[in-house]
């Protein structure tokens, strides 16, 4: 489904990405780990098509398509879904309003009739229990004034109603307590399907205790140092990145 | 009486010529007080000329284009649209054009074309105004003028700010008069309808509007300037607002003229003790627009508040200068202002705040947002706060910018076509605004309009 080969990236020509190789099939669950600025989030970011990176060798393909030539939306429209690190508050602008438009905007590029305000509103009710998070989410403005775990929470449900064919997790675990991050893991994990895909960036192994990979990578310097089943977390937990290191040196 | 001595006009002079067209076109009864107004408003206009680039209120802002062709008055009643009354009986005028009907507003409805009044809602005739209430239009008022309203007129007449000023006072022949007794509360807002229609030649429309209210009076006016057709007419309205001690009044001013059009509009506000003026001003028309608004806080305790919205795009203008005054202690006012600027088009917001030595315990905040929306759009934003004061709390704050790309991403990457999110952004900037306004169908119809063309945020809210 998603095939990443041999990927470098820069910014303001700076060496991020330094070769990536990354398969992922249909259904498959991969976990990307690696200490702090290894390269974790800018490989999330261009997967989703944020400007301000200058891919200089290398390419990504989704079902055979040349994922970099595709402008945000359009790769959203194929069904890539980026869950944000730091989700964006965007004062004045409905939750509600804001999701109709995605969903439709979706709805519309598959040749589907777009929902009504009422069928709408049918769907994200029960979307909403997935991630227990109230309806009154609906009337406020997009991640304005939400918590921590609001805002990852909210994008789960965002990811629950666009139903994407590959959800791309940017350190979703961040910042939140257990209760919070066992909330987000079980909204994720219904979401698994056995089609559906999904790209764990994850700085600890905590959250995938809950979301249980695959396929585990370790990032460093840009590189994919290691790749392994899920054991390779657990290793990483009792031994620190810095055994990966010494290990890809 | 401090009158300038001001030489007359050269008989020659073609906006004496213009005078004597419109004057003959008027009702022979006019009194000779207004006819003398008239003479002295078109000399004082013809010794300042139209204001250039070197007057400082107009640095930004360019009239030759209005200076430089030749002015001619719409007069009551004539041209291809024959009487505008007719013009709307053929249909030439729709009169059920959502362009200026607010869907589901309950209003007193005068419809003006060209300055002149042609229409006034048929509830007027029976519907119960409050005793002592007079609505109507001021030709009908001008003749035997309440000594109210003759001292008003005079009074404006007397200190004249400005040419357009000056223009006004000397051509206009109509408009609304207002006034509302002491302690009455006229529930119903009146909509004042201005369509600026086409003419064998662009002319140009000098409505006065006078909203006076007595002691704890209330009133909620609507003023909507709205162009019919392609057509470079001049609209120079002038309204004047007094509101007496603890009167309350809410004023709202949509300008939508031809984006081929050009619009001068004048607000002064005076206010007694206590009094409460809530002030609109939605421009989102003309080719070149120029708002003035001022307000003299007069009475202890007296407050304001402005807002303001603009919107340009193509090669338009759009010019607000505001003034308040703080004479007198424990007066009050807020200004907020938002742009958005698209295409060449080009912002002024000039917004003056004066805060006089007796003007001990005031407050006075102001805001001015832009949001250029293209690298060619400009504005020119200035606060010019003016404190001769000790005690007193001011603040304010301006900002220019664009659309936030961070937040342009989120949406896009939610599959948000890159337009349809640009128009998103743009219309939670403006809906702040908005959302403002206390008339649901005003703020609806305007949100509607003003926006995307989507079903706004809040129209969709309301379903859930």
């Amino acid at each position: 489904m998603l095939a990443v080969h041999d990927l470098e990236v820069r910014i303001a020509d700076k060496p991020i990405l330094k070769g990536i190789d990354l398969e992922v099939g249909s259904g498959e669950v991969h976990a990307i780990m690696g200490p702090n600025a290894s390269g974790k989030s800018t490989l999330a970011h261009v997967l989703a098509g944020r400007e301000g990176y200058e891919v200089t060798a290398g390419g990504v393909t989704f079902d055979g398509e040349d994922l970099l030539a595709l402008s945000p939306e359009e790769r959203a429209h194929r069904g890539v879904f980026l869950a944000f690190q730091y989700p964006v508050a965007i004062p004045g602008v409905n939750n509600a309003y804001f999701l109709k438009a995605a969903l439709n905007a979706g709805r519309k590029y598959r040749g589907l009739a777009e929902l009504d305000a009422i069928e709408f509103l049918n769907l994200v009710k029960e979307k909403l229990k997935l991630v227990h998070l109230d309806e009154a989410l609906l009337k406020r403005a997009v991640n304005e004034g939400f918590s921590g775990g609001e805002k990852k929470r909210n994008e789960v449900f965002q990811m629950a109603v666009l139903e994407p064919r590959l959800a791309i997790l940017d350190e979703t675990d961040s910042g939140l307590d257990i209760d919070a991050l066992k909330l987000v893991a079980e909204g994720v994990n219904r979401l698994r399907d056995g089609h559906r895909s999904f790209v764990v960036v994850t700085h600890y192994q905590r959250l995938l205790n809950y979301v249980v990979p695959d396929r585990v990578h370790v990032l460093s310097g840009g590189r994919i140092v290691r790749s392994g089943g899920r054991e390779l977390a657990l290793d990483l937990d009792a031994h620190g990145y810095d055994w990966v290191k010494v290990a890809a040196a | 009486m401090n009158v300038r001595l001001i030489s007359p006009l050269e008989p020659s002079d073609p906006f004496l010529a213009e005078l004597a067209r419109l004057e003959s076109r008027l009702p022979a009864a006019e009194p000779p007080w207004l006819r003398a107004i008239r003479r002295r408003a078109l000399a004082s206009f013809g010794e300042r000329g139209f204001p250039g680039r070197r007057d400082e209120d107009w640095k930004y802002t360019d009239v030759s284009t209005i200076a430089e062709r030749p002015l001619r008055v719409a007069l009551p009643g004539v041209g291809p649209l024959g009487t505008g009354a007719a013009g709307i009986e053929a249909g030439r005028i729709d009169t059920n054009n959502r362009d200026y009907r607010y869907a589901g507003l309950e209003c007193l409805e005068l419809v003006f074309v060209n300055g002149h009044c042609v229409s006034t809602s048929a509830e007027m005739n029976y519907w119960a105004l409050p005793e002592g209430t007079t609505v109507a239009p001021l030709a009908a008022m001008l003749s035997d003028a309440p000594p109210v309203l003759r001292s008003s007129i005079e009074r404006m007449a007397d200190a004249l700010p400005d040419a357009f000023a000056a223009l006004n006072a000397a051509f206009t022949a109509d408009g609304a008069y207002l006034a509302v007794p002491d302690g009455v509360a006229l529930d119903v807002p009146v909509h004042l309808v201005f369509l600026s229609a086409p003419w064998d030649e662009p002319v140009a429309a000098f409505p006065r509007v006078c909203i006076h209210l007595g002691e704890g009076a209330r009133a909620s006016v609507i003023e909507s300037y709205v162009g019919m057709d392609a057509q470079e007419n001049l609209t120079c309205a002038v309204t004047e607002i007094i509101a007496a001690e603890g009167a309350r009044c809410d004023h709202y001013r949509v300008q939508r003229e031809h984006p081929r059009s050009y619009h001068v509009g004048r607000l002064s506000v005076s206010q007694a003790r206590d009094s409460e003026v809530t002030s609109f001003s939605i421009v989102c028309g003309a080719r070149l627009s120029r708002q003035d608004i001022a307000v003299r806080l007069e009475g202890e305790g007296a407050s304001v508040a402005l807002h303001g919205l603009y919107v340009g795009d193509g090669r338009r203008h759009v010019d607000h200068h505001t003034r308040i005054d703080h004479l007198l202690p424990h007066t009050r006012s807020e200004e907020h202002y938002k742009g958005v600027l698209d295409g060449r088009s080009r912002g002024v917001f000039n917004g003056t705040v004066v805060v006089h030595p007796d003007a001990q315990k005031s407050e006075a905040h102001q805001s001015n947002h832009n949001l250029l929306l293209s690298g060619e759009a400009e504005i020119d934003t200035k606060p010019e706060l003016q404190i001769h004061a000790d005690d007193v709390i001011c603040s304010h704050g301006a900002s220019v910018g664009r659309l936030d790309p961070d937040a342009l991403f989120y949406l896009c990457s939610r599959g948000i076509e890159a337009p349809a999110a640009r128009a998103i952004l743009t219309q939670a900037f403006i809906d702040e605004v908005l959302g403002r306004l206390p008339i649901a169908a005003l703020r609806l119809g305007l949100t509607r309009d003003l926006g995307s063309g989507e079903t706004s945020a809040e129209l969709f809210s309301a379903l859930i």
